[in-house]
């Protein structure tokens, strides 16, 4: 157990003052978009498709549904969508593998600069659990919004962005405009 | 002079100038996609003319059919309305002026036929120059399909061998799938014009239903 | 053509789940380097103090997008074999509302959560949570939202088509839009700085 806490050691979180936010740590953001741009092209280059990370989660609940009670997943073709037509296993996925993959990345960075840490990330003015209720809450509008816009910032933000689909762009500046928008609303919670 | 300035810039901006000049040669390319103009690998359309490896006989086809395999895309090349009026099974009709526009992949398998040869070829040389990796044409075209598999002859003749007897039944069976019958024997049926059956509405398969799987490509 | 190599059979699907595996630690790896694992950092986008999440997300769009241009240009790549999922237009917008409400309530978008994660945020896991009953919520209520989720099909429509201008100039007309956001997205952070000092 220390070991494992060991990994998620303590570094600048911890002089940092609650609230405050240690951007200098971080690389340059203009750099760090050409690498992700890079890697959002060889996926294009060596699959003929983007990246993505909602799908996954899809297929997670799916799964889990079909589970559970298997006649729900029946004739709701959202459901049989990510499950396949039962010859495969439906995490045998491109997708389910390249979240796994990014975990993985995600970690490794992590460990690397000391960011990682068991914490939760909130702003000064508000308690842990009130933080988690609202990641709750947004993390339910996000499945459902992604859903409905068959994608996410990555998949249709960042793919379909850079194939100029007219969709992803609508997409991308509805995200920006209701993140915007609901800003002041929620501002207690990260300032 | 503009080099000392260019290189006393902070990187950023050094990038942005970059970013800029590739922006505007972009824009002066326009389209990225080579639709007028391509090279052509003539060695290779030579080679393979040669070794005449890009052909596939009728009953090969006919024998996918039956299979029900669906991993290839077959393109009637003639106009809509002898398309219409008869095509081989799992065919489109594509006209070869708009063979590059159609929606044939670079990765397809594509089998092109025509009533005869010349204008499968030609469509051939169009697809090969722009650069799609798997094209063959049906030998002998439509004239051939209707020759040997629809409407084949009975060759055999006062004493069938085994051999020729079981290949006699196979042609019949294959002939009866597609419609047709077995034509008997002398030289004056050959001359009268055969009718080919009238086409029943699942002959236009629609491909796009039946290939294999196909996969989850979303985010 | 040789790219993209996956489309012309250079590997089988089981390798393809290695790439994607590998293709997905890069992701994850850079996506962490930026900052992205925190919650906190994605929020202050929406609050102008940084501007992290735009300069990333455009230049990843305008570096990946100058890619593709160029690749198939010099005929090495085959545009037509790279995916673009349809254009559903009301759906998408409706969807990427709530998204960015999500977005700023949660802190988090699906891959930034799978990263904050990996490094051990509690919120994140929460997060993920959320989102698994979100799509759940989606699926159940599906049948009588399916209607709407396939209206306003506009198809497989790019930019250029839609528009009618050709392929490289609405290149350059991203990137000079990119440039602009960038300067007014240094200039919103220099101010939300000497804002913070003078308080």
């Amino acid at each position: 157990m220390n070991m494992i806490k060991s990994w998620f050691s303590h570094h600048d979180h911890d002089n940092a003052r609650v609230g405050e936010l240690t951007p200098k740590h971080y690389t340059n953001p203009y750099l760090i978009g050409l690498l992700l741009g890079l890697v959002l092209l060889s996926a294009f280059v060596i699959m003929g498709r983007g990246l993505g990370a909602s799908s996954p989660l899809s297929t997670v609940v799916a799964v889990g549904v079909q589970k559970i009670s298997p006649s729900s997943v029946e004739g709701n073709a959202f459901y049989e969508g990510y499950l396949g037509d039962g010859t495969e296993n439906p995490f045998k996925n491109w997708l389910v593998f390249e979240i796994l993959g990014l975990v993985v990345g995600g970690f490794i960075s992590g460990a690397i600069a000391g960011r990682n840490k068991i914490m939760v990330e909130k702003g000064p003015r508000i308690t842990n659990n009130k933080r988690l209720m609202y990641a709750f809450i947004g993390g339910s509008l996000m499945g459902f919004g992604a859903k409905l816009a068959r994608g996410c910032t990555s998949g249709q933000g960042l793919t379909g962005g850079s194939l100029l689909s007219v969709g992803g762009w609508a997409f991308m500046l509805a995200v920006f405009a209701g993140a915007y928008a609901f800003a002041y609303f929620i501002r207690r919670q990260w300032t | 002079m503009l080099l000392k300035a260019y290189a006393e810039l902070p990187p950023r901006k050094r990038i942005g100038i970059i970013a800029i000049i590739l922006g505007i040669s972009a824009a002066v390319i326009g389209n990225p996609c080579n639709t007028t103009q391509t090279k052509v690998n003539i060695k290779e359309v030579a080679l393979k003319s040669e070794k005449d490896v890009d052909g596939i006989k009728v009953n090969e086809l006919a024998g996918w059919i039956i299979e029900g395999k669906m991993d290839y895309r077959l393109a009637d090349l003639r106009n809509e309305s002898s398309f219409s009026e008869y095509n081989i099974p799992s065919s489109e009709n594509i006209q070869i002026g708009s063979l590059t526009k159609s929606d044939l992949k670079r990765n397809d398998k594509i089998i092109l036929y025509s009533e005869n040869d010349i204008t499968a070829a030609q469509g051939w040389f169009i697809l090969k120059a722009a650069d799609y990796k798997s094209v063959c044409m049906l030998k002998g075209g439509l004239e051939a399909w209707k020759n040997e598999i629809v409407f084949p002859q009975c060759s055999c003749g006062d004493n069938p061998s085994e051999i020729q007897k079981q290949n006699h039944q196979k042609k019949e069976e294959v002939a009866k799938f597609f419609g047709g019958q077995m034509e008997t024997g002398s030289s004056s049926t050959k001359v009268a014009k055969k009718e080919l059956p009238k086409l029943k509405a699942p002959a236009k398969v629609n491909l796009k239903r039946t290939r294999s799987k196909k996969k989850r490509e979303g985010c | 053509m040789t790219a993209p190599f996956f489309k012309f059979g250079y590997f089988n699907d089981e390798v393809s789940l290695i790439v994607a595996f590998v293709i997905g630690i890069f992701f994850g790896f850079v996506l962490e380097r930026g900052g992205f694992g925190s919650g906190r950092m994605l929020a202050a986008q929406f609050y102008f103090t940084d501007m992290r999440v735009f300069k990333v997300m455009f230049t990843a769009i305008v570096t990946a997008m100058f890619g593709l241009f160029y690749l198939t240009w010099i005929g090495y790549l085959d545009l037509s074999l790279v995916y673009m999922s349809d254009t559903y237009l009301v759906p998408q917008v409706v969807g990427g509302l709530i998204l960015g409400v999500g977005f700023v309530i949660g802190g988090y978008c699906p891959g930034t959560s799978g990263v904050a994660i990996a490094t051990g945020r509690i919120d994140a896991i929460l997060y993920a949570l959320g989102g698994f009953f979100g799509i759940f919520v989606f699926g159940e209520l599906f049948p009588w939202i399916e209607e709407f989720f396939v209206s306003t099909h506009m198809g497989n429509i790019n930019i250029p088509t839609l528009l009618g201008i050709d392929y490289g100039i609405v290149l350059l007309l991203v990137l000079l839009m990119a440039i602009a956001g960038f300067t007014g997205a240094e200039w919103a952070e220099k101010i939300m700085a000497n804002k913070k000092k003078e308080d």
